[in-house]
Order: C-alpha cells, then sequence, then structure tokens
C-alpha cells in the first residue's frame, strides 16, 4: 500500500517534471527563435545566373558611386539600369536616389564597344536599346568623373580606363573625383534546350538549386524528369575551351565533364550555342546576353542567402516601398507618439478612478457597478475594441483613422490594468499614513495628493508601464483605427502605423517575410524592456515598503 | 474623478449600445436563426447568404482544442512550480512565463507561420494552416496564464492544509492531488475561463496560421475560420449588409466573452465563500 503510493508519486512527480521542462524548454526556444530570426536572414533568392560574380567581364568595368550600398548586379539589373527598367535605386541596393545612367557617347569608339557589351553587337543580332534616362558624356573620363560626384550614377567603360592598381580608382581622379568603386556583374547563366523549358502535361522543371546543378554536370542526374521536367536525357555540353565562358564556369566550380571544343573564337562560340538551341535535353552554360540573342531559354535558379537581418540601418532609415527596403525609423517614432499619447490619456484617468475607488466609493451598488464595468471592460478583446473605435472615434466623432483615434481606442483598453493595479497600490498604503496626514490638520484632498498617491506611486507606475507594454504589442485594435500610413505622422489626425502593425503588414501584403521578423525582433526587445521596467519598479517598491515597514 | 470612474462602465455601455445599434440591422434581412445556424457565407453574392455557424464552431474548435493542449500542460507547470521546483529556479523560470505572456500575438503569429505550419505539414500532411496549427499558437500564448494562475493559487493555499495532510501520512503526490489542487480548484478554474475568454477573442495569431477558408472546418487539420477572423478579413473592404453582418459577427463574440467573464465571476465568488476563502482570512 504505502509501496504502491510512493511508486504513484514517483511516477506523477516524473511526469509533471518531465512535462514542465520540456514546456520550459520549449518557451526558451520560442522567445530565442524569434530573436535570432530577427537577427539574421535566410532566404531562398531566385534568379537566373549563377552567384559567381565577374570584375571586369570582357574587359570593362561597370562603375558606381563609392556610396552605393551594392557590391554585385546581376545582368538583369545591369541591362535594366541602361534601358529604363530602373528609374532609382530602391529595388537594386535599396537607397532612395534617382539612377543616372552614364555611357560614353556610341558614336566614338569606345562608346560603340560599350553599347556592344551591353546590348551584343550586330553580327550577333543585337540591338542598341539605349534608355531615355542615359546621359552621354564625351570620353571615359568624364563619365567617371560624373560617376564621382552623383550618388545615383552608374557608367560602364573599358577596363583600361580605370588604374587596375586597386580596381577602382579612375585616371580622371586626378580631377579630385575619387569616390568610385566597381560592382561585380553576374551574368552566367544555365541555359537549356528549349524541350527541356516546355510544359509537359501539368508538370513544369521546376527551379534549380546548385545541388541540382552539381547533379546535371556530374552526370548524376540522368533525366529531366528526375527534376519535374519531361522525360528526356540530360545532355550537358562544355564551352568552347580557353574561352571567356570556359573561364567563367571554370570559377563558377561546375566545369566537372569539361572536353569543350578548342575553338574559342566566335565561330565556336556559336557553334556550342547553336548546339543548346539544336540538342534535345541540352544544358550548358552561358552568358545571359549570348542566351537571350540566341533565343534559348535560361533556367531559374535558387539558392540560399543568409545575412543580418536587424543592422543600425534598418533601425535609423525610414522605410520605402512599404517597408521592402529602408528601415523602420518612421515607425518606431509613430509607435512613440501613440504611446505617449496614450498614456497622456489613460494614466491620470486611471488613476484618478483608482483614487476615487479606494478613496471616496462608499461600499455599496455604484461602487459594484463601477467594479463592474472596470472588469467587463478588462475582459472585451482587442478586435471589439477595433470594431467600435472604428464606429465611434473615426466614423461619428470623425477623427478619422489616425494616431488619435488609435489611441483613444488603445486608452479604452488599457485603462482596467491601469486602474487595477493603482487600486492595489492605493490598498497598499497603510492606514497610519492617511491618519498622521488628517491629525496634522492636512484636508482630504491634500492626503490624497500629497501622502498617499506619492506613497502609492512605485505601483502605479508598474501598473502604467505594462499597460503600456501592452499598447506597443496591440494590432488587432489599431488596425481600423489608426490606419497604416507608415511615414512619419504629422498630426494628431494623420494616419500611421505602429511597430505592430506594421509586422502584420509586412506579412499580410507579402512585403517581406524577413522584415516583419527584423521588426518583431525590435518589438519584442521593447516589449521585454518595457516588462522588466515594470519589474524593477515592482523590486524597488517591495524594498522600500519593508524599509517603511520597518520604521514602523 | 467620479468621473474617471464611471468612465469603464460608460465605455462598456457604449461599445454595447454601438455593437448593438450597427449588428442588429442585418436581422431585417436574415433571420437570427439563419444568421447563427446555416454556414452559407456569401456576403457579396447576388443572392448574399450570411450564416456564421462554421465560424462559431471554428472559434469554439480551436479555443477548445488550445484548452485540451494547454490545461494540463499549464497545471503541471504550475504545480511543479508551487510544490517541486527549488525556490530559486522557481522564480526564474516565473519571470520567464511572465516575459512570453508580454509577447504581442501578431509576433506568435509570425513564429506560427516559420515554424508550426512547417511542423503541422510535416506531421500531418495538408497545407500546415489549419485549426490545429492555430490551437497550437493559441496553445502557446494561454500557457503563460494557466501556469500563472495554478502557481499563484497553489501557493495562496494555507499551510495548515499541506502539513495536515502530510502529517497523517498522505504522501507529497497524494497532498497535491487530493488536498492542494481541489482547494484551490476554483482560482484554477476562473484563470482557465479568462484563458479561454482571451483564447476566443485573440485575431491575428490564429489569422496567421488557420487558414481561414469560410468553411466548416473539415478536420482537425482543416482549414478554419473564426469570429474574429472573419470581422478582420472583410471589414477592409466591406460595405452596406456585408459591413452590417461583420458588427453582426462581432456582436455574437462579445456576447460570448459577456458570458464567460460572467461564468468566471460566479468561479471566482464561490472560491471566495469556499475553501480559497480561508487562504484570505
Amino acid at each position: 500500500m504505502r509501496n504502491g503510493a510512493k511508486r504513484s508519486q514517483a511516477v506523477a512527480f516524473g511526469a509533471i517534471r518531465f512535462l514542465s521542462v520540456l514546456t520550459i524548454v520549449i518557451l526558451g526556444l520560442i522567445l530565442g527563435f524569434i530573436l535570432f530570426k530577427g537577427l539574421r536572414y535566410s532566404s531562398v533568392e531566385r534568379g537566373t545566373v549563377l552567384a559567381m560574380a565577374e570584375r571586369e567581364p570582357d574587359g570593362f568595368v561597370v562603375v558606381v558611386n563609392a556610396g552605393r550600398d551594392m557590391e554585385t548586379a546581376s545582368w538583369d539589373e545591369l541591362y535594366g539600369m541602361f534601358s529604363d527598367e530602373y528609374i532609382n535605386w530602391a529595388k537594386l541596393d535599396g537607397g532612395a536616389d534617382d539612377l543616372l545612367p552614364v555611357a560614353v557617347d556610341p558614336a566614338s569608339e569606345d562608346g560603340a564597344a560599350v553599347e556592344a557589351f551591353l546590348f551584343g553587337s550586330e553580327d550577333a543580332g543585337g540591338y542598341p536599346l539605349w534608355g531615355g534616362l542615359v546621359r552621354f558624356a564625351p570620353t571615359a573620363a568624364e563619365a567617371l568623373a560624373i560617376v564621382a560626384s552623383t550618388p545615383g550614377a552608374v557608367c560602364v567603360v573599358a577596363a583600361d580606363s580605370v588604374v587596375a592598381a586597386d580596381g577602382v580608382v579612375p585616371s580622371a581622379a586626378a580631377a579630385g573625383a575619387g569616390g568610385v568603386k566597381t560592382l561585380g556583374i553576374r551574368r552566367l547563366a544555365v541555359a537549356i534546350n528549349s524541350d527541356v523549358s516546355d510544359f509537359v502535361g501539368d508538370s513544369y522543371l521546376e527551379d534549380l538549386s546548385d545541388d541540382d546543378l552539381e547533379g546535371l554536370f556530374s552526370g548524376r542526374i540522368r533525366n529531366w524528369a528526375e527534376l519535374g521536367g519531361p522525360d528526356l536525357a540530360v545532355a550537358p555540353l562544355a564551352p568552347p575551351e580557353g574561352g571567356a565562358l570556359a573561364a567563367a564556369w571554370e570559377r563558377a566550380g561546375l566545369s566537372g565533364s569539361g572536353g569543350g571544343s578548342a575553338d574559342s573564337g566566335a565561330e565556336g562560340m556559336a557553334a556550342y550555342l547553336s548546339g543548346l538551341y539544336d540538342t534535345s535535353g541540352a544544358v550548358g552554360p552561358a552568358f545571359a546576353l549570348d542566351a537571350s540573342l540566341a533565343g534559348i531559354p535560361t533556367a531559374w535558379l535558387t539558392r540560399r542567402v543568409s545575412g543580418w537581418n536587424l543592422t543600425p540601418r534598418f533601425i535609423l532609415e525610414a522605410p520605402r516601398l512599404s517597408g521592402k527596403t529602408g528601415g523602420i525609423s518612421s515607425i518606431i517614432l509613430n509607435t512613440l507618439f501613440m504611446v505617449l499619447l496614450t498614456m497622456a490619456m489613460a494614466a491620470p484617468i486611471g488613476v484618478a478612478a483608482a483614487v476615487y475607488l479606494v478613496e471616496y466609493a462608499r461600499d455599496g451598488r455604484v461602487l459594484a457597478l463601477l467594479r463592474l464595468g472596470t472588469e467587463t471592460l478588462a475582459g472585451i478583446p482587442s478586435i471589439i475594441f477595433g470594431l467600435f473605435g472604428f464606429l465611434f472615434f473615426v466614423d461619428v466623432l470623425g477623427f478619422g483613422f489616425g494616431l488619435l483615434s488609435g489611441s483613444l481606442t488603445l486608452t479604452l483598453m488599457i485603462l482596467p490594468t491601469i486602474v487595477r493595479s493603482a487600486e492595489e497600490a492605493l490598498k497598499a498604503v497603510p492606514r497610519s499614513m492617511r491618519e498622521g496626514s488628517l491629525a496634522l490638520g492636512a484636508t482630504k484632498l491634500q492626503t490624497i495628493g500629497r501622502v498617499v498617491v506619492p506613497a502609492a506611486m512605485p505601483g502605479i507606475a508598474t501598473g502604467v508601464i505594462l499597460a503600456m507594454g501592452r499598447a506597443v504589442g496591440e494590432t488587432a485594435a489599431l488596425i481600423f483605427t489608426m490606419g497604416s500610413d507608415y511615414q512619419l505622422a504629422d498630426g494628431l489626425f494623420s494616419s500611421a502605423r505602429s511597430l505592430s502593425t506594421h509586422v502584420y503588414l509586412l506579412f499580410a501584403e507579402g512585403v517581406s517575410f524577413d522584415k516583419a521578423f527584423a521588426t518583431a525582433t525590435v518589438l519584442v526587445v521593447v516589449v521585454l524592456g518595457i516588462n522588466l521596467a515594470a519589474k524593477r519598479v515592482i523590486s524597488s517598491m517591495s524594498r522600500s515598503g519593508a524599509a517603511r515597514q520597518g520604521n514602523a | 474623478m467620479f468621473g474617471s470612474a464611471s468612465l469603464s462602465v460608460l465605455a462598456v455601455l457604449l461599445i454595447t449600445v454601438f455593437m448593438f445599434r450597427s449588428g442588429l440591422p442585418l436581422f431585417k434581412v436574415v433571420s437570427v436563426a439563419d444568421f447563427l445556424f446555416t454556414t452559407r457565407w456569401e456576403p457579396t453574392a447576388a443572392d448574399p447568404g450570411y450564416g456564421i455557424l462554421s465560424f462559431i464552431v471554428g472559434s469554439f474548435l480551436v479555443t477548445g482544442l488550445a484548452l485540451a493542449i494547454a490545461v494540463p500542460t499549464g497545471m503541471a507547470v504550475g504545480v511543479f512550480l508551487a510544490e517541486l521546483s527549488d525556490d530559486r529556479s522557481s522564480r526564474t523560470i516565473r519571470s520567464a512565463v511572465e516575459l512570453l505572456a508580454g509577447i504581442p500575438s501578431v509576433v506568435y503569429g509570425l513564429f506560427g507561420i516559420a515554424v508550426i505550419t512547417p511542423a503541422s505539414r510535416a506531421l500531418f500532411g495538408g497545407s500546415g494552416y489549419g485549426a490545429l496549427s492555430a490551437a497550437a499558437i493559441l496553445a502557446i500564448m494561454t500557457l503563460p496564464t494557466i501556469i500563472t494562475v495554478t502557481d499563484s493559487s497553489l501557493r495562496a493555499l494555507p499551510r495548515e492544509l499541506k502539513e495536515g495532510s502530510l502529517a497523517l501520512g498522505a504522501t507529497h503526490w497524494q497532498t497535491i492531488y487530493k488536498v492542494l489542487v481541489p482547494a484551490a480548484r476554483s482560482g484554477i478554474i476562473a484563470g482557465v475561463i479568462l484563458g479561454m475568454g482571451r483564447a476566443i477573442g485573440e485575431t491575428l495569431a490564429v489569422l496567421m496560421v488557420g487558414g481561414n477558408a469560410p468553411i466548416m472546418p473539415k478536420g482537425l487539420n482543416g482549414m478554419v475560420r473564426t469570429l474574429t477572423m472573419n470581422i478582420i478579413t472583410d471589414m477592409s473592404y466591406a460595405t452596406g449588409d456585408h459591413l452590417t453582418s461583420l458588427f453582426a459577427t462581432g456582436m455574437v463574440l462579445f456576447a460570448f466573452i459577456l458570458g464567460l467573464n460572467l461564468i468566471a465571476r460566479l468561479a471566482l465568488k464561490k472560491s471566495m465563500t469556499g475553501v480559497g476563502g480561508g487562504a484570505g482570512a
């Protein structure tokens, strides 16, 4: 009997210990995951060119202002810069500057060479499609000078017009134009025969990962069906040996099979490309421009990229393009305005209500009703507050979507938290302090204002701080009351979004999952900071409370 | 000061009035029974249907599943904190649990998308977005409430209860499940009901992982739409009767919450007059 009880105790405690430790570990992991995921991003990038970048493709360099936050550009990006696909840097490096493509006048010999590099030579079927934004400079040196003095400028020049020593100082630097750097160009694509890229029934060749590419060129993957494509044998082709393409292919680390033709000249290249074009199931490397001029499709490639997500820049910069680029500075400020406004309304009202409930109200129906009101308000879900705020503040009172409507809604929502904690704090003030003050001839109001409330201040402050934490984390009540403008608010009626709304909208509008996590991390750090501050206040309060009792 | 104190009452009254004033006109278009007990939700169709039964079922399904996970686990952790672990680690764990209670729901939603839905997809198949994922997120969100309530209700019990039971020869475990937990029962139940109210009213986290299909959930892993999700999804574009139907949905949600709060108050009142009352004395 006794043994049975002991055994069941051991089993029960074992189960409880196990469950508890498991739960606590899981909760800890959740916290860690959220914080970590915000700091680092790791996502799959999709494109048509390999990651390998060339500094001097075909003897040319792409030069940008030294202030740009970009190290490499894909061929599509480079082509787009000179054909009016981009008008600013937002989609290139996230910057706000306007784009200024600069080129040497194609009427000159240097300029004609650049034109052939960008758009393909006439023999290969290229056709110059200069965008209207492009500014033509008479010489390479002048083009470089423009780039050095314009933050948003980019130009393509022959590599020998740039002193090779460190690769970035233009020969025109004598004129004081030092601030340029070169961009690496990613232009090595994987060309596939059109038989492979076509639909087969309802299956379609999927994106190729680095691992798939390795498999295709090492002979591990023998049939396109293994990659979701048609039932065709894989026919890997090797580029002509000794040429630029073979060199690039070597650097990309995929030239496993080797054995291309020995003719690296134009004819050998044309033969190779027509091989890709004609051979069913063929796959092989090709520069993006060559493939598109020859009419050969290129495969979609994916690779995993990772890096720092939450950088100082992210916190200090204003968001652009719905938050896709830039940072969250204006949103942090909007959140701050919202919290200050909410607290300016909720704290005095909440404390006054608590003072009335504790110091003035007699026990009875009125008090019971007031308590019931506070408790009911505390239980109402935030979405209902959101609906009410939309009906009353936005619509009936006509405040519209903005800071004021949002803050008023939040005020109602967090009022019970403040009232209840202030009530507890006021109740904890010993009677003797009130009686002492009254005995000294102070009026009741003086007693409350000078003795009771100051004595209860730490408890009141804790409640206010905790309420602040709730306001910062709220989303559902704000979406239909505060609006969603991500610019800095410029008044009480200005639509604004808070950090938590930004997290939701970044996800819901499909803008950026990584940015959503980075913002969430900032949000979590803010909320945790607020809660820790509240704990600090509690512990200092209990210390001073103990001191007070010690004196008594 | 009286004005400040009565603001809460005023706010509750205003919220009630506005919810009903904006929601009730819907019943000129559909009958109450059709609204509550049919499942055809096609507010923008030529012949609009405004049945929210699937969303009511969805709300209770998700909340019920969440509580089924969170209550036993949370109570176990609460017992562990109050009775089994030493003071130092209890304090650390308590602050960690409090921190988790402060994390905003939208962040839990993100976590759900990044971790729970892929896990659910791998374990149970389907899209990963559904009642189970939503319930898992809600369970994680309700856990801190249940842990804290169990822990503090157990610690509020007078020492004599435990000592008397141990002196009679009961083991520690017998004391816990035959004496302490029953004595703290009302407090724990009230906490669970409050947690349930929170869970039913939760919007963003379930919205992000629940799938949000306006149909009756097909099994535990099926896509689900709750009352809250219904409001927030359509709110951005609804007009006319459609908008009214959303306020009516809010009205139903509001009624459920008020009912739950009432039950929680009754449970608490019972705990004041029951064994727990002895603790206060």
